[in-house]
């Protein structure tokens, strides 16, 4: 035989084994299209060189950067696994190739070309379909971001050859490990390998009490968390706690779950989970692993959709928040005579620019960086920064208080305001006359109440203390604060009437005009208006990334449920055929894979929801420090992505069911 | 009491694309009496595990008749005939077809399962059964954790755990080494004797020998007939031979011999 005609003898195998096994090939074939175009789009936008001119790009690059690396990551994950069910298929057909004299060069050969097909197809249609609906996806994350629309689709042809490149490394390397498998397996263990049974699993404590513990602790944690910097830490604990707890317990607790049930001879002589249960048991080994991740994927999306959704839907709540009026100029560690200067400041520019100030308001206050010593039932000022422990205090006056948040009432001594529960439940097992303790200093009060609903500031406010007058806020401060500078925050806000130009104007006005009449104190303008844009661009951003990689997410998860079921439907065949021979009729087979389909199904859903609910607290201290605090609206998001996500899962399951039935059935 | 009739059988298998027939079963007729033992014999393609496949109800015929204690077959339809085939019939296969997933134990509970019994009753049925094959020490075990003979032996107890009108058997013995063959069908033979009627098909004379009337199949048509009678089982086995080498050469050896 001529090397010609050998070579289109391994082309044309390839190409009849692909054809012949498309059930299964078909599929993966769809998902790496789906990761190829995936890919190309998240990385051509990331090196979008416009992106990086526009105001906030930097941030807009950066989260896409993060985008591409998470895919590459990903994709490796998604194409090896499914790679597996591939190959546990086809192990008995290379043996008989093998058996019957196809050396294994010869099948390395085939091989190779099976995967260059596939490959050259998957990247290629990928790349198309990349193309095209990049034009859609770049409209949306414009829409999203608030840019104004760019002419033209930016075909980047170094995202392309990247794109293609990596799939292509993953095709190869997935290959080569295939390979090297055969190679070393007898022949006989190929053809035989689909059919060995394994063993049953043992059920194993030490892991079910560990994952037990770990679970428990992050839940814990979770929902006792009080300050938004502590809830960081925590949160990428917790995360890493409960990824492993969910693995030990579906792995354990299943198997455990399993036996007990069998145990029970009531209900497992019952014929609807006669071979339910002993099939679950039989397979839990292997599945749970592949049940968990999917539980891990769901829990992933739901948060990062709804997170994403809730804080881009909050934008401007939270801009009312951090930004009471159009704008302000801040001056930090001032005296206070200098308020008056800035006033003027403020007035004489508003009149250069052409614009007219209203509703405008001042600030004075102090920062004390606190933590609260539970033992002794008292606030310690602290000068290092421990991010898990600190309380921000913040010291204000009635008037400032009043200009910000509205009528606080007359009163006398300082009013402490807090949502720490902590504090509050001391305060309110003591009597009414309360008393603060900071820093050996100690202070009567006048009463403890909450916080108010609007409450501003960048990292959160642990506390409050209102005065009545300032001298008395100044003393105070001096006495309990090392801090050698005034420490005062001061400022002047108002919201400005006028064209949108010459808002615009008088905002970039008062930027190149700084105040710095001595040349001694640090000030700087904040103008809604561009904080606006910023957070547009970064919470559409987010948005797009949440919705990108939820998508993805889904994808995964719809991917391996599907495989699942299909590589679990050719090993069933044979059993459901002696089932079907025995007496088992097709309306109990379709109840017993119903039943078994709905908890493979929605078991991973279920414990899914319920790691939600119990991240609730954490996540919602975590968007604290974006300044969303609008519970509502994140209970809203989060119950819709919720169930959004169950209803394409559902729709995929009942998909599936039907593959599944189709394939274990037998007519006589 | 004729307990299965089986009259003018015929199977004919369609190609797909309308192409070549094959006519599997002729017209094949014969009974079995209750608490008979019979073995059917032929080579690999003579028809028998087609013939096996109909009386089973797993298959349909393409002409006949199969009555079953005056039952005719063909009147049952799809879920009413899965109950009938359960309550009536048991069968055993070549390669055992246990379930992996379950124990032994549940293995052979299976069609009680799906008879809905009470897990007691099922006990009560078990146990008998169980001891009489030799595998009560087993049941808890796996398919995969025993031996050939011994999963045979636990096939052959789901089989009989429904209390069947008629055993099937499509070449028990054939994944077998000789020793487990012998125990097996020694425990036919047994089984046989308290009353359970037997239909086995086999292409060994070793196991057909053991059965009290033994039908040749060749070519889709039941060619001969031998009774056991009192012969013993070494002259029933030639018998058998002699049969079989007439069946092989068509009558041609004894002829040029001559």
């Amino acid at each position: 035989m001529t090397k010609q005609s050998n070579i289109s003898l391994y082309a044309k195998l390839a190409k009849s084994n692909l054809v012949k096994n498309k059930q299964i090939y078909l599929p993966f074939a769809l998902m790496n299209i789906f990761l190829v175009a995936m890919f190309l789009i998240i990385r051509t936008i990331s090196l979008d060189p416009g992106m990086a001119k526009m105001s906030g790009g930097g941030t807009l690059k950066m989260l896409m950067g993060f985008g591409v690396g998470v895919l590459v990551i990903f994709s490796a994950v998604l194409v090896f696994y499914t790679n597996g069910f591939l190959m546990k298929r086809r192990k008995r057909e290379i043996g008989l190739y093998n058996i019957l004299g196809f050396s294994k060069r010869h099948i390395a050969k085939m091989m190779s070309i099976e995967t260059g097909i596939l490959a050259t197809l998957c990247t290629a249609i990928g790349v198309f379909s990349g193309l095209v609906l990049m034009r859609l996806m770049h409209l949306m994350l414009l829409k999203l971001t608030g840019y104004p629309i760019t002419l033209g689709m930016p075909i980047s042809l170094q995202a392309m050859g990247e794109t293609t490149g990596l799939f292509f490394l993953y095709f190869i390397v997935v290959t080569l490990y295939n390979l090297t498998h055969i190679t070393f397996a007898k022949p006989i263990e190929l053809v035989r390998g689909s059919q060995v049974g394994e063993r049953e699993p043992k059920t194993r404590v030490l892991l079910a009490l560990s994952g037990v513990i770990a679970l428990a602790g992050a839940y814990y944690f979770a929902v006792t968390v009080e300050s938004p910097i502590q809830a960081i830490t925590v949160f990428f604990l917790a995360v890493i706690a409960v990824i492993y707890g969910t693995y030990a317990l579906f792995t354990t607790g299943s198997i455990a779950l399993l036996k007990i049930l069998r145990r029970n001879h009531a209900i497992y002589y019952r014929i609807q989970y006669f071979s339910v249960i002993s099939g679950m048991l039989y397979r839990m080994k292997q599945h749970a692993a592949g049940l968990a991740t999917l539980c891990i994927l769901s829990t992933m999306v739901m948060i990062s959709v709804s997170t994403t959704v809730s804080l881009y839907a909050g934008l401007e709540d939270s801009l009312d928040k951090n930004y009471p009026r159009e704008i302000s100029i801040l001056v930090n560690d001032a005296p206070v005579e200098i308020l008056r200067d800035l006033q003027g400041h403020m007035t004489e520019q508003a009149e250069a620019a052409g614009v007219t100030l209203k509703n405008a308001v001042t600030s004075k206050s102090y920062f004390l960086i606190t933590k609260w010593d539970n033992a002794n039932r008292a606030f310690e000022v602290v000068e290092d920064f421990s991010p898990m422990e600190i309380l921000p205090l913040q010291l204000m006056d009635k008037v400032t208080y009043e200009g910000l948040y509205g009528d606080i009432g007359t009163f006398e001594k300082p009013i402490l305001a807090t949502d720490d529960t902590r504090i509050l439940s001391y305060y309110s097992t003591e009597g009414a006359d309360h008393a603060i303790d900071v820093s050996d200093e100690s202070l009567a009060l006048e009463k403890v109440m909450s916080l108010p609903q609007n409450v501003t500031s960048q990292i959160g406010v642990g506390a409050m203390l209102v005065f009545a007058d300032f001298s008395e806020m100044e003393s105070f401060y001096k006495r309990v604060s090392n801090d050698p500078a005034y420490g005062l925050m001061l400022s002047v806000s108002a919201d400005v009437e006028g064209s949108e130009t010459s808002v615009q104007g008088f905002s970039n006005w008062l930027k190149a005009h700084e105040y710095d009449q001595q040349d001694t104190y640090f000030s700087r303008v904040e103008s809604k208006a561009a904080a606006r844009k910023e957070f547009t661009d970064f919470y559409g951003g987010m948005l797009f990334l949440g919705i990108f990689l939820g998508l993805l997410f889904l994808a995964a998860t719809v991917i391996i449920m599907y495989y699942k079921q299909i590589t679990e439907g050719y090993e069933d065949q044979s059993r459901y055929e002696t089932m079907q021979k025995v007496g088992m009729h097709h309306r109990e087979i379709k109840q017993a894979i119903g039943t078994q389909t709905i908890i493979v199904f929605f078991l991973p859903l279920v414990v899914a929801t319920i790691h939600i609910a119990f991240s609730f607290n954490i996540v919602k201290k975590m968007l604290a420090i974006f300044n969303f605090t609008n519970v509502n609206l994140f209970v809203f998001c989060s119950i819709a992505t919720s169930m959004a996500f169950a209803l394409v899962y559902l729709f995929f399951y009942r998909l599936t069911a039907k593959t599944y039935f189709r394939l274990v059935k037998w007519h006589a | 009491m004729t307990l299965l009739a089986v009259q003018n059988l015929q199977k004919i298998y369609q190609n797909r694309f309308g192409g070549a027939q094959v006519e599997a079963l002729k017209q094949v007729s014969f009974t079995v009496e209750k608490g008979e033992y019979l073995a059917i014999m032929g080579e690999s393609g003579s028809g028998k595990t087609t013939l096996l496949n109909i009386l089973a109800t797993l298959d349909k015929p393409t002409r006949g008749e199969v009555l079953l204690s005056g039952n005719k077959m063909s009147n049952l339809k799809d879920q009413a005939l899965t109950d009938f085939r359960r309550e009536h019939l048991g069968f055993v296969f070549q390669d055992y077809n246990l379930l992996d997933t379950f124990s032994l134990k549940d293995n052979i509970l299976l069609p009680l399962v799906l008879a809905r019994m009470p897990y007691d009753e099922m006990i009560a049925r078990l146990t008998p059964i169980a001891a009489k094959l030799d595998i009560l020490p087993l049941l808890d075990k796996f398919p995969y954790e025993v031996s050939g003979g011994q999963k045979q032996r636990a096939a052959v107890a789901r089989a009989l755990i429904t209390h069947p009108d008629l055993l099937l058997a499509d070449e028990p013995t054939g994944a077998l080494d000789s020793k487990s063959t012998e125990q097996l069908l020694k425990q036919f033979s047994t089984i046989n004797a308290e009353g359970q009627t037997i239909l086995m098909v086999t292409h060994s004379t070793k196991a057909a020998c053991h059965a009290k009337r033994v039908l040749f199949i060749r070519d889709g048509e039941v060619f001969h007939q031998l009774y056991r009678g009192n012969l013993s089982q070494d002259q029933f086995y030639n018998r058998i031979s002699d049969t079989l080498s007439v069946l092989a050469t068509g009558g041609q050896l004894y002829d040029k011999a001559e």
